[in-house]
């Protein structure tokens, strides 16, 4: 596919660069949402775009198109090339990189053949039953199914010449709830390849009970607590701080984590992995974006920091060999990025850790994760919902609350790891986990 | 760009098929940016992004599908995909094009690529040296130029047949400060709908200082307190509070499904009557602002709320076929890879008879929130966020120490009548809003304001009072 275009890049290229790298993906996706018994909005789309990296006296330049123009496949070289002239970035090698066998399936056909009946027939059952869930149901206002292929290829001058292809479908349901002048808003949603596992009963019941669990809350009283956080919201907090174990950002003195290797920076309880390999991840592939091939890397281990996440550039830097985490896409510029980052599987039930301390707040959701955290200071204060337990049992549900502490801190007063891992729908996963404590505001 | 008989036929396609309204969005857009770090230029992209966004209304059904391949095969290809899902018979029809000008109100004086790279580099290293001169603690400082240019065609099922540029200069600067202990950090981030100009009328020490002041301040200062406190929210960034806790709320989006606080409610008094709010797309050169929106209507000044009473919603073409109202010119996108919904442009709370120093005055403990960074907010429940990146406590009407980053929470539909007291000092800032059509440039802006009571985020006991 795309040879087209592959071959007019080199061979213009061919005599004004020293290297280069051509990556480019091609996307079809579908999406619905369903709104009121009716289809509020259908969308498909085709689209591909090119990104180029050169070398050129030594200095990397780079530039994309969306348009395959034979002009505007020559126009990106010079684009590159003029770039190249002011770059002062630490030096890139474009290299090759043997393949590594591995047991992964990224793709399945049978999500071509899901037709739009099909689509139409799921989204109108999730709604009715979150309606016959709950009269306290006042509205759905997000209800979307989407599917989506991806095909990446990566060709250089250095022989290497790699594609995959990915694809996905992803259901979900945002349910309002009130009674009387209280309204709360929860959603459940899931991603596969499989479209039979997409149970409208489960997922319409699993977002009507959350919301309604939220309802006839009272305030939380100003103090520090022991705090559960949940494992799908964990998983939120530690991909919104992930940047902090990117060799990128230690060298670029933007990581907590700099000087750190072979310190700890939690709890022995601790364990963390990035591993590019899972099964079940939908970050998985068989090669990162320079066609490095993929990995499974420890970054904590019994709360020990044992490495960063690389990609060749970074692993040069620091005197270390790639994690195969090289993060591009044809529109950026080389970085470094986790894969499916895993926060690994205690054995501690949720009822022991509810049990923990007399009184425990336990966390299920957190908003304005963007806004409210600092990623270089690792400081974090959120808007949370969640419950007060007492001597192990739920007393009621609190209302909006915020949450603050600091990363590592929080790292570090890991009580308890629980046994039910999960992953969140950026393929960050974690199991629930008890925080000695955190200050709470409400 | 794209010739008019083709567009024509795309469009007399997607009728033929049943449709109530059709339209094609056509966007050719170039982007160049610099990454500033360690003291030097790490490098610069160009790019094209580059696509064409065929859009059909079927009753309340809106059908979308973009691609990059803009050949007549290739919109065909994509108004095919749209027909497939009509469930309606053949209708013929004929559209006549006509078209029709813009009046430019944001002129570009002088074009991005117009400038060496080299200058632009010697910009980015006066901010970088400006922020590191302030103190030997400021240990990194990254800056990034960000250009963009985008020419886009709009034509519809009604006959429009139009055309604007829009051409974005932002500078975001990031100074971080560090003690040996920790870190803390700073940035301003201005931007216009403008040219070149806009980097040469910023002056690029003061940029530099502020940043690091911002850095430097904070590392200083303690957690910041816990518990429910009066707050002043400075101006500028401040207006982030109404554009979490009112403005999404208002946007057709949610109004039109009846899944916002605010539905049902116009004409009602749903903030404190010191509070009149306006969305204005039509400022020149705002960061906000466009001759059109991306559906082709001229934007507009929106009066949302006067003193208190609900006056407007803000309205795309098929939220107002929704809720039987007229656009206003809010519909926006971030790219032909999004359908259009409504937006906000730029937004703010107008200005009162008050000076900052009387809103602080009347605080006996409370917290004064210089800077504000981002939020979010659940239209459904109104329960909103947004954080305070620079603050400090207010003691006996005194502006006192510094205190750390904090979010504040609420909920809309009764924050907005907390706002007790509204200052002189309007200003605006640049922001990136993210919602279902993408990520988009707007403004958001304030005078000071007094909220009576507000949940501060803090981590230091609470008991403070």
């Amino acid at each position: 596919m795309f040879k087209k275009e592959f071959d007019i890049i080199f061979n213009y290229a061919k005599d004004k660069v020293e290297d280069i790298e051509i990556l480019l993906t091609s996307d079809n996706e579908f999406s619905s949402r369903f709104h009121d018994k009716h289809i509020e909005s259908l969308q498909s789309s085709e689209s591909r775009g090119i990104g180029i990296r050169i070398v050129h006296n030594g200095k990397m330049g780079y530039a994309y198109t969306e348009n395959f123009s034979e002009e505007m496949l020559k126009k990106v070289v010079v684009q590159a090339k003029e770039n190249a002239l002011y770059s002062e970035e630490d030096l890139i090698d474009i290299g090759n990189y043997p393949d590594k066998k591995n047991n992964l399936v990224l793709y399945n056909n049978e999500l071509n053949s899901v037709t739009n009946e099909n689509v139409v027939q799921v989204m109108e059952d999730l709604e009715k039953y979150a309606y016959k869930a709950d009269k306290r149901v006042l509205n759905i206002p997000y209800l979307q199914f989407a599917k989506g292929k991806s095909f990446t290829k990566i060709v250089n001058n250095k022989g290497l010449d790699k594609e995959e292809k990915h694809n996905f479908a992803t259901c979900n349901i945002g349910v309002l709830v009130g009674e009387g002048n209280e309204r709360k808003m929860s959603m459940d949603y899931i991603i596969t390849r499989n479209f039979s596992q997409i149970n409208p009963q489960k997922l319409a019941n699993n977002a009507v009970s959350k919301a309604l669990d939220l309802l006839n809350g009272n305030a939380a009283e100003t103090g520090s607590y022991p705090i559960v956080i949940q494992n799908e919201t964990m998983a939120n907090l530690i991909a919104t701080f992930s940047m902090i174990f990117s060799g990128r950002a230690v060298l670029d003195g933007k990581s907590l984590l700099r000087d750190k290797v072979g310190e700890m920076i939690g709890s022995e309880k601790l364990n963390i992995v990035d591993n590019a390999l899972h099964s079940q991840g939908f970050a998985s592939s068989s090669f990162d974006s320079e066609g490095f091939p993929s990995q499974k890397t420890q970054l904590v281990h019994k709360g020990k920091l044992l490495s960063y996440l690389h990609n060749t550039q970074t692993a040069k830097m620091m005197n270390t060999t790639s994690t195969g985490n090289a993060s591009r896409s044809y529109k950026s510029k080389l970085d470094v990025a986790p894969t499916n980052l895993i926060l690994e599987s205690g054995e501690s039930s949720l009822s022991e850790m509810y049990n923990a301390f007399p009184e425990v707040i336990e966390i299920v959701s957190l908003q304005g994760l963007h806004s409210g955290t600092n990623t270089i200071s690792g400081d974090f204060s959120l808007s949370a919902e969640g419950f007060l337990y007492k001597n192990g049992v739920k007393q009621y549900a609190l209302k909006q609350f915020t949450v603050s502490g600091n990363i590592l801190d929080l790292f570090h007063h890991i009580m308890m790891i629980g046994d039910d891992f999960k992953f969140n729908y950026m393929s960050v996963g974690s199991p629930s986990v008890l925080i000695k404590e955190l200050a709470v505001s409400g | 760009m794209i010739k008019r008989e083709l567009m024509e036929k795309i469009i007399e396609k997607m009728i033929s098929a049943g449709a109530d309204f059709a339209e094609i969005f056509f966007e050719n857009t170039n982007i160049f940016n610099i990454h500033f770090l360690d003291e030097k230029p790490k490098n610069s992209l160009n790019g094209a992004d580059f696509g064409v966004g065929l859009r059909a209304f079927y009753g309340k059904t809106a059908i979308y599908a973009y691609t990059n391949d803009i050949s007549e095969a290739g919109l065909l290809k994509a108004a095919k995909s749209i027909e497939s899902y009509s469930s309606k018979s053949y209708v013929s029809s004929s559209i006549n094009l006509v078209r029709k000008d813009v009046v430019n109100i944001h002129p570009l004086k002088i074009k991005n690529d117009s400038i060496t790279t080299i200058e632009k580099i010697d910009f980015l290293r006066k901010i970088n040296d400006a922020s590191r001169k302030m103190s030997p603690k400021i240990s990194q400082v990254e800056l990034r130029l960000v250009e963009k240019n985008q020419k886009i065609v709009i034509a519809n099922s009604e006959g429009l047949w139009t055309a604007d540029e829009r051409n974005y200069s932002r500078i975001s600067v990031t100074a971080v400060a560090y003690d040996g202990k920790e870190k803390q950090t700073g940035g301003v981030n201005p931007g216009a709908s403008a040219g070149y100009e806009f980097f040469r009328s910023l002056d690029p020490v003061q940029l530099g200082e502020e940043s690091a002041r911002m850095a430097i301040t904070m590392l200083s200062a303690e957690y910041a307190p816990s518990g429910k406190f009066p707050v002043i929210i400075d101006n500028g960034f401040g207006g982030v509070i109404f554009h979490e806790a009112s403005g999404h709320s208002l946007e057709a989006t949610s109004v039109a499904k009846n899944a916002s606080v605010f539905s049902g409610k116009m004409g009602e008094k749903i903030a404190n009557e010191a509070v009149t709010a306006i969305d204005d797309g039509t400022m020149p050169n705002k960061w906000g602002s466009s001759n059109i929106d991306d559906e082709g209507v001229p934007t507009q000044r929106t009066v949302l709320i006067e003193k208190g009473i609900l006056k407007s919603y803000m309205i795309d073409k098929l939220g107002g076929i929704k809720m039987g109202m007229d656009s206003t010119g809010s519909g926006r996108r971030q790219s032909y890879r999004f359908a259009p919904t409504s937006r906000m442009r730029n937004t703010y709370i107008a200005p009162g008879k008050f000076k900052l120093d009387d809103l602080i005055a009347s605080v006996d403990y409370g917290i004064y929130a210089k800077k504000m960074g981002g939020g979010s907010v659940s239209p459904g429940t109104g329960d909103f966020n947004f954080s305070v990146s620079e603050g400090y406590i207010i003691k006996n009407g005194k502006v006192t120490k510094p205190v750390r980053g904090a979010t504040l929470i609420g909920n809309g539909a009764n924050s907005l009548h907390k706002i007790s007291m509204v200052a002189d000092n309007l200003d605006f800032a640049e922001g990136m809003c993210g919602s279902v059509s993408g990520s988009i440039p707007t403004c958001v802006g304030q005078p000071a304001i007094k909220i009576d009571e507000i949940i501060v985020g803090g981590r230091d006991g609470g008991n403070n009072v």
